[in-house]
Order: C-alpha cells, then sequence, then structure tokens
C-alpha cells in the first residue's frame, strides 16, 4: 500500500471518529451526592483467619436469627447453637471430630425463634435449651410469643411451653433472681409497638410464675449479672423502636425490681440492635456493649453515620458513661473476645445493613484494643451479607478466639445468600498483628 | 488500489465538508447542547417490573421539564437511589424553584443518606412554599433530622412550629416527658388521646407521663389503654409516608390488583394476575393470595404446591398450614389434612386450624376431641375479638371457651378482661378467681385482679 493511500484510509476513519470524539457534551449538572459519614468499609485486618461455610447451603435467602457457641455435649469442643427462621428449627452444630460439623435438630416448629439460650434450667447435670420465639418474624404486635424450654432428656430434648399469649419474645435469660437458689428467668418481649420485661419465678417442677418488671416496646435483650456489685443479679435491657433507651433493673430483693435509666437517645433512627454484658476494661465490673444500626423499618435501606458501636462503661453507682467505640454501617450484633490475644478484650461486629450494592463493604469487623480502651477497627470479611448475630469462642482448640456469624435476609438481598460461617484463626497462616 | 485513491479523496473531502459544517453549527448554537441525562442507577435487585416503571420515567423524561427530573426523584427515593434522587432534585429545582414536592423529596433523599443538615435545608426551602398543613409536615420532618442530630432544643421549636399536627404534637409530648417536663406534656398528650382515643403510643406515652408525675393509678390506666388500643402507627409519618408510596409502583400494583380482584370476587381473574406476578419475581404476598384464590377456584394440586414454595421460601406458618390442609382435605387426603392442621395448631392458637379440626373430628364421631378443639378455636376467636376491641362477641366467645373446656386457664383470664372492659366488676373477679383456682401461678391473673380489687372503676 502506498503511503497516500494509507493516509487517506486513516482519515477516512478518523474524521468521523475525531467529531465524535469533540461533540459537545450533555450538561454537567454535579456528581452523585457522596454519603455523609457512614462508615462501610474498613483496612484489612491481618488476623490469620479463614472463613468457612457452617451447615447446608442456602437454597433461599436465609433467615438465621442467633448464634452461640457453647461446648453443648461437654466434650471438651465447642458446639454451635443456632436459630433458624426459615426452618422454623434450633440446631445444634456438633462439632465431632475436631474441624467437622454435624447438624442435629434440637427442636422444631417453633415460629420465627429469635434467641437460643443454653442452660441447665433443671439441674441434671447437662445443658437444656431456652428459646424466645417470636412467633414472626415480621413487625407483628400480636400475641404470638412463647417462652419454650427444651428439656435435654439423653437423646431426646422434651418441649415444655413455660409462658404463651405474649407478644414477641426476643430474649430470655436465667439467673437466681429471688435468691431461692434456683434459676428464674428473665424474658424481653420484644412485641412490635408493645413490649414487656417480665420475670419468671421458678415455682419448681417446671411451674414458673410470671412477674412484669417494665413495659416499653422493642426490648432486645436481657443481659443479666451484677451490675452494682451488691453480690445479686440484675437486669438491664435496651428499647429500641424509636424509643432508644438503656435501662437497668436493680434487684433489691424478694422479687423487688428498681429501675435505673442508664442512656437515652433522642435520636430514633440510632436503631438499637442489641445489648451485650462484658467487662470491657477488665476493673471487675459489668460494661455493656450496645451495637447500633438496625434499619428494618425502611424497605429500602441506607447505613447512617451515628451505625456502630457504643460502650457503656461502669462507673459503678449506677453510672454507666457511653463512648461510641466504632461507626459501622448497618451494625446489628457484637461480641467480645481477645481475638489477638493480647491479653485484652477486643470486640467483634457484623453488619446486616450495610451498603450491600457496592462490593466490598464490611461484613465483618473487629476493634482491636489498644489495652487502654482505644479500638481501631479493621474489617475481616465483605461476605457473607446480611449479618445479623455473632459470636466468639475457641472452636479449633488452638487457645485463640474465633468467630461465628449467621444472616438474615429480610429486606433486599443480593446474590450472596451465605447463611452461617465461621472465622477461625489459623497460626500457621499469617501474621499475628492486626 | 489505483482506482481506490480517488475514492478515498471523495470520501474524505465530503467527511471533512461535513465535519465543518457540523463544528460550524455546534459553534453558532451553544445554547442548546444535548440535554442532560438522567444519573441511572443499578437497578438488578429490583424486579422487572418496578425496573421497567423506573426506565420509562428515565427515557420519558424531558430534559428542561421540572415535573419530570422530580418525578424521576420520588420513585429513586422509594427504592432506595438516594444519592441519584438528589442529583434529580438538583436538577428540577434549578428549572422551577418554586415546587414544594422538589424540595421534600429532595429533603427526604439526603434525609435518607445520612445529610439531615443538608436535607433540613431543603425541608426549609420546602416550608418557604409550602401552604399551610405541608408546612406542618416539613416542619416535623425538619424536628426528626434534628433529632437524628441530637439537637433537641431545636427540634422542640421546629414541632413547635406545627401546633395541632399530631405527629409533631406527639414528638413534642415526648421529648417534654423526657426532659422531666411531664406536666407539660400532659394537656397535649390528653387532647391527642380525646382526638384519637386508640392510638396506642399516645396512651403509651401519656402513662409514662402519669408514672414520672407520680400518679401510679393513672400510669396503670394509661398502660392499660394503650396495651388494648387498636390504632398502631408506623415508627414516624415519613417512613410510613414511604411505605404507602412504594405500593403504587411496580410489581406492588399488580398485587395490589389481585388482591382486589379477589375481594371483588373476581377470583379467576385475581389467580391469573398473582400468577403473572410470581413469575416475575416470587413474593410471599402473591403466593399466599394465590393459594387462597387456586382452592376457591377447585385447584388444590396448584394450591400445594405455591403454598410448599411458600414454606420453603418464607417459613411455615399458622396461616399457610391451615391453606395446606385444606387442600389435601379439598383431595379427600383427610389424614393428610387433620396432620398438617395439628401442626398449624402446634405453632400457635389459630381459630382456623382448631375450627377444622373440630369439624374433621366431629366427622369421625371424636366428640371429646370435636369438644376441646370447639373450645380452642373459640378461645382464639375470642381473644382476636377482644384485641380488636369487639366486647361483646368477645364476651361469647369467651363464654362458650370456659363452657366447652373449663379448666382452661387462659379462657377464664381472657373472659376476666373482657368482663373488666365491659364494666362487669364482680364477674370478671369470678372469672380471675377460675383462672388462678386452675393455674395459680398465672401471674397476668394475678395482677389483673389486684388491680381490679385496688381500683375504683375499670379501665
Amino acid at each position: 500500500m502506498k503511503p497516500s493511500t494509507f493516509c487517506l484510509l486513516i482519515a477516512a476513519f478518523g474524521i468521523p471518529v475525531g467529531a465524535y470524539l469533540v461533540r459537545p457534551q450533555p450538561a454537567a449538572f454535579g456528581p452523585v451526592a457522596e454519603t455523609a459519614a457512614a462508615e462501610t468499609d474498613f483496612p484489612r485486618s491481618r488476623l490469620p483467619l479463614r472463613r468457612e461455610p457452617l451447615g447446608p447451603s442456602a437454597k433461599y435467602p436465609p433467615r438465621i436469627t442467633n448464634v452461640q457457641i457453647v461446648d453443648f455435649d461437654q466434650d471438651g469442643m465447642q458446639d454451635v447453637i443456632a436459630c433458624d427462621a426459615l426452618r422454623n428449627q434450633v440446631l445444634w452444630y456438633r462439632q465431632s471430630p475436631r474441624g467437622e460439623w454435624e447438624e442435629r435438630l434440637l427442636g422444631d416448629d417453633l415460629v420465627a425463634p429469635a434467641h437460643a439460650t443454653p442452660v441447665d434450667l433443671d439441674a441434671d447435670g447437662d445443658l437444656d435449651v431456652l428459646v424466645s420465639v417470636l412467633g414472626n418474624i415480621y413487625p407483628d404486635d400480636t400475641h404470638v410469643g412463647r417462652v419454650v424450654w427444651l428439656e435435654q432428656a439423653g437423646d431426646r430434648f422434651i418441649r415444655h411451653l413455660l409462658l404463651d399469649d405474649v407478644r414477641r419474645v426476643a430474649d430470655i435469660q436465667a439467673g437466681d433472681l429471688d435468691g431461692d437458689s434456683d434459676l428464674d428467668l428473665v424474658v424481653a418481649v420484644f412485641g412490635y409497638a408493645r413490649g414487656r420485661i417480665l420475670w419468671l419465678e421458678n415455682r419448681g417442677g417446671g411451674r414458673f410464675r410470671d412477674h412484669e418488671i417494665d413495659y416499653g416496646p422493642g426490648a432486645i435483650h436481657v443481659p443479666l449479672a451484677d451490675y452494682d456489685g451488691d453480690g445479686d443479679l440484675d437486669i438491664a435491657t435496651v428499647f429500641s423502636q424509636n424509643e432508644e433507651e438503656v435501662w437497668g433493673y436493680e434487684n433489691l430483693g424478694g422479687g423487688k425490681f428498681r429501675s435505673r435509666l442508664l442512656h437515652l437517645t433522642v435520636n430514633h433512627d440510632v436503631g438499637s440492635a442489641g445489648l451485650v454484658q462484658t467487662d470491657l476494661d477488665g476493673d471487675g465490673d459489668a460494661d455493656l456493649l450496645w451495637p447500633l444500626g438496625d434499619n428494618l423499618e425502611y424497605q429500602y435501606t441506607y447505613p447512617q453515620p451515628y451505625h456502630g458501636c457504643v460502650w457503656l462503661e461502669n462507673r459503678g453507682g449506677w453510672e454507666f458513661v457511653p463512648r461510641q467505640i466504632a461507626q459501622f454501617g448497618g451494625c446489628y450484633a457484637a461480641a467480645a473476645a481477645d481475638l489477638d490475644a493480647d491479653g485484652d478484650r477486643d470486640v467483634v461486629l457484623v453488619s446486616l445493613f450495610n451498603d450491600w450494592q457496592t462490593p466490598g463493604h464490611a461484613s465483618v469487623a473487629w476493634l482491636e484494643n489498644d489495652g487502654a480502651q482505644g479500638f481501631t477497627t479493621w474489617q475481616i470479611d465483605d461476605r457473607p451479607t446480611h449479618l445479623v448475630t455473632v459470636a466468639c469462642g475457641d472452636l479449633n482448640g488452638d487457645g485463640r478466639d474465633d468467630i461465628v456469624a449467621g444472616a438474615l435476609h429480610v429486606t433486599r438481598s443480593d446474590d450472596d445468600l451465605g447463611r452461617m460461617a465461621v472465622w477461625t484463626s489459623r497460626q500457621d497462616e499469617g501474621a499475628s498483628s492486626p | 488500489m489505483n482506482r481506490a485513491v480517488p475514492i478515498l479523496c471523495v470520501v474524505v473531502a465530503a467527511e471533512l465538508v461535513g465535519a465543518a459544517a457540523l463544528l460550524g453549527w455546534w459553534a453558532v448554537a451553544p445554547s442548546s447542547p444535548p440535554a442532560p441525562e438522567p444519573p441511572r442507577p443499578e437497578m438488578s435487585f429490583l424486579d422487572s417490573v418496578t425496573a421497567a416503571e423506573i426506565r420509562e420515567r428515565q427515557e420519558q423524561l424531558a430534559a428542561d421539564r421540572a415535573e419530570d427530573w422530580r418525578a424521576l426523584a420520588e420513585i429513586y427515593v422509594l427504592y432506595g437511589f438516594f444519592a441519584e434522587a438528589d442529583v434529580c432534585c438538583r436538577r428540577a429545582a434549578a428549572l422551577d424553584p418554586d415546587s414544594f414536592w422538589t424540595y421534600f423529596w429532595w429533603g427526604t433523599a439526603l434525609s435518607r443518606l445520612g445529610e439531615t443538615q443538608a436535607s433540613s435545608e431543603q425541608f426549609r426551602a420546602a416550608v418557604e412554599v409550602a401552604d399551610g398543613p405541608l408546612a406542618d409536615v416539613t416542619w416535623y420532618c425538619i424536628g426528626l433530622n434534628l433529632l437524628r442530630e441530637e439537637n433537641p432544643q431545636d427540634a422542640e421549636k421546629a414541632f413547635r412550629t406545627a401546633p395541632g399536627y399530631a405527629p409533631a404534637d406527639y414528638e413534642l409530648a415526648k421529648l417534654l416527658v423526657r426532659s422531666d417536663r411531664a406536666a407539660d406534656a400532659v394537656p397535649l398528650l390528653d387532647r391527642l388521646i380525646q382526638d384519637h382515643p386508640q392510638r396506642q403510643k399516645y396512651c403509651q406515652l401519656r402513662s409514662h407521663a402519669a408514672r414520672q408525675l407520680g400518679d401510679s393509678e393513672a400510669a396503670a390506666d394509661f398502660l392499660d389503654r394503650a396495651d388494648f388500643a387498636t390504632e398502631v402507627l408506623s415508627s414516624d409519618e415519613l417512613t410510613g409516608f414511604l411505605e404507602e408510596q412504594i405500593g403504587r409502583h411496580g410489581l406492588d400494583v399488580w398485587i395490589e390488583e389481585g388482591r382486589r380482584l379477589f375481594a371483588e370476587g373476581a377470583v379467576a381473574e385475581a389467580a391469573a394476575r398473582l400468577r403473572e406476578t410470581l413469575e416475575v419475581e416470587w413474593r410471599q404476598e402473591a403466593a399466599d393470595l394465590l393459594a387462597h384464590a387456586a382452592l376457591q377456584l377447585g385447584h388444590p394440586d396448584e394450591a400445594i404446591r405455591v403454598v410448599k414454595e411458600a414454606i420453603a421460601r418464607s417459613s411455615p406458618t399458622p396461616e399457610r398450614l391451615v391453606v395446606l390442609g385444606d387442600a389435601y382435605q379439598m383431595r379427600h387426603e383427610y389424614d393428610h389434612a387433620r396432620e398438617v392442621w395439628e401442626r398449624s395448631a402446634r405453632l400457635r392458637l389459630h381459630p382456623a386450624a382448631h375450627e377444622r379440626l373440630a369439624a374433621h373430628f366431629a366427622q369421625r364421631g371424636d366428640e371429646q376431641s370435636a369438644t376441646r378443639h370447639r373450645a380452642l378455636a373459640s378461645l382464639a376467636t375470642g381473644i382476636a375479638a377482644l384485641r380488636r376491641h369487639e366486647l361483646e362477641t368477645a364476651e361469647k366467645e369467651l363464654q362458650q371457651a370456659v363452657e366447652l373446656a373449663p379448666q382452661q386457664a387462659h379462657a377464664w383470664y381472657h373472659l376476666g378482661e373482657c368482663r373488666r372492659w365491659l364494666g362487669e366488676r364482680e364477674a370478671a373477679e369470678i372469672a380471675y378467681r377460675r383462672c388462678l383456682t386452675i393455674d395459680p401461678d398465672h401471674g397476668r391473673a394475678q395482677r389483673s385482679l389486684d388491680r381490679l380489687r385496688s381500683s375504683p372503676s375499670p379501665g
């Protein structure tokens, strides 16, 4: 080909392309807005954690509502207890041999079980399970809740209905509240617009009498501890549903309690998602972790700048000082553990309502404690998404805490249908620093 | 090749002339560049009908029409595309600075993005062009933003700017109670309760106010009223408004159409619409309604298939199991039907399940089981009526429940509650006592009895 012909060919193609490129552009009138200040992702953690799925994979959007780590059969290996509100079952993931999981059914036909509390309620030496039955995973203010005791009797579990005809039950904890040496129960009746805090007095022989302590909508958890250090068990709770108040109930003895407002925020949208008792600063008293990020009232959600986790530090005399220790969009659950084995308590957070449309946003993060309660947030994983529950414990027996979390899909879902996952520490695979 | 050179020369010359003409046109007509393009978010998580509706709005948008930009912004807000809605509102406001709804949707979009201060700026712009009631709504939204900023002082001022607008009055009363000014909140709450006696949260807050003022009797009374109130509101008005609007678009319209046709008795048409819906995307409300429609049309196989899928996708519920049992019954699989109804009854006290079981056992001559289920059906129906405050119906059903099963403690307790609301104090006390005789650990009955004794008047 002659050079002149080649130049003509280039010109024939180049002129239209050039004209296209210099065409007037649509008027610009501003970029798509950046979000306020919601923290949705973090620097990658360098903890040597490896993720593996737990249990069968999900064909449909999963609805795991609660996970617990406990050595349920007392064989020296930690197991996982899970509530599945899609199958209406409470499941035991038995670890045997180590690293292998067998799914066993503890109870079924429990409509939307919200929480499972392993406890030896009948003092016969084995662990039973108290099941908080919501009765409906969706907003419902009718009396559909139940308190169910699954009594371990050899290889089977006998189901006892301890309380029904109450609104949706979100949590049950057991402890001796009236000083008569048996286990009483505290019940968080979440309801929807109407809820209650009840205590059930153990009357012996599997009989319980209900007493009302307080009322308010959306009671999520009722962690028991000796919050005032006077030797008996007190109760704490959080009322959500636009109330967003943390309350303590001082045990006065004889089944009497004094209500104490520990903290409130006027931010009705803060999204209280739970309340976890732990001695975060290691000073010997019971502090509280308050995860914030519930967005369930919206069909289409967005992480908010105030989502994250607040530490309510127990200063004694029922004074609890709030401090936000993490911002984390759509945060829904917290667990305390010493993830880096440096002798202090770190915190693991999971997110239900992060911005899942953009890949890479955190679903699991941990807050590294510098020993003086200064916290740095590190991203552990971005999958599975929609995580609603988390627990920590040494699953693989290496002396370091591992993580288990479960996913609940009740709002719009992406393609990720991870149901449950464990993150176990692998000392041979990486550095031990963050 | 030699012949190609002249042809290429002609082509290049023509292109040069054309390009020059275009450049000249663009140069002399700078005031009319191509229209700005609307932002087009990724919509893969939306069903195809809703996505198509949004795309249609995008395509039909006239760049110089503020209303089109606002309409696109509105639907973007409803489906969670808040940042894109912000862009559209900016354009709409530039084209028409006097539209209340542009600023309202703009404020709403920014609010959901967590940009509360920017959101309030737009709401304030909306107030400037709003008439009375819309201004009240907007001041309420500004107040909510200020609460989210933990600025109760300015929030209080915003709510005070919309006096007489019930949601704003309620938020104001709540702020007063929470700041130890319950006495100031009481007149506000009493007026709200007078205007809306069945609104649960007004009564509940009034109970808190009474408790703060040390009036335990009033606190208990208002708590009782809250417990039995029939009107439960959304968490806030703005959230409720958005939910209502979502129901007017996309696949929700199809479901609503199916619901309407079913209610009007056009069951076949309803079923067809619902089947179409489920082909687009599985929705539990469409599936549950289709199962009912299939049964009414005499198609038990379809009902069974639809319910089983609903159970797999969205859990077994008492209602779904009742329908499943009905379908098995239609197929003359009576034992199978009974098993499913019994499972439904195990999940929760459910009137329909017990009614079916009562009929099933009666037909087989098992009168004892039939009576037991009749009693439970009456109990469930009575409790539901009591919660709807239909006291005469409730009393009739609960009375029947205790006659059929005198050892059912719950039935006596609820009969006591019903009689208390009817003002039949002595009869209520008898019912509570019967409950406690059967179940001495029935704490609620004991509390109601204690209260009845200490209270001068019921309710």
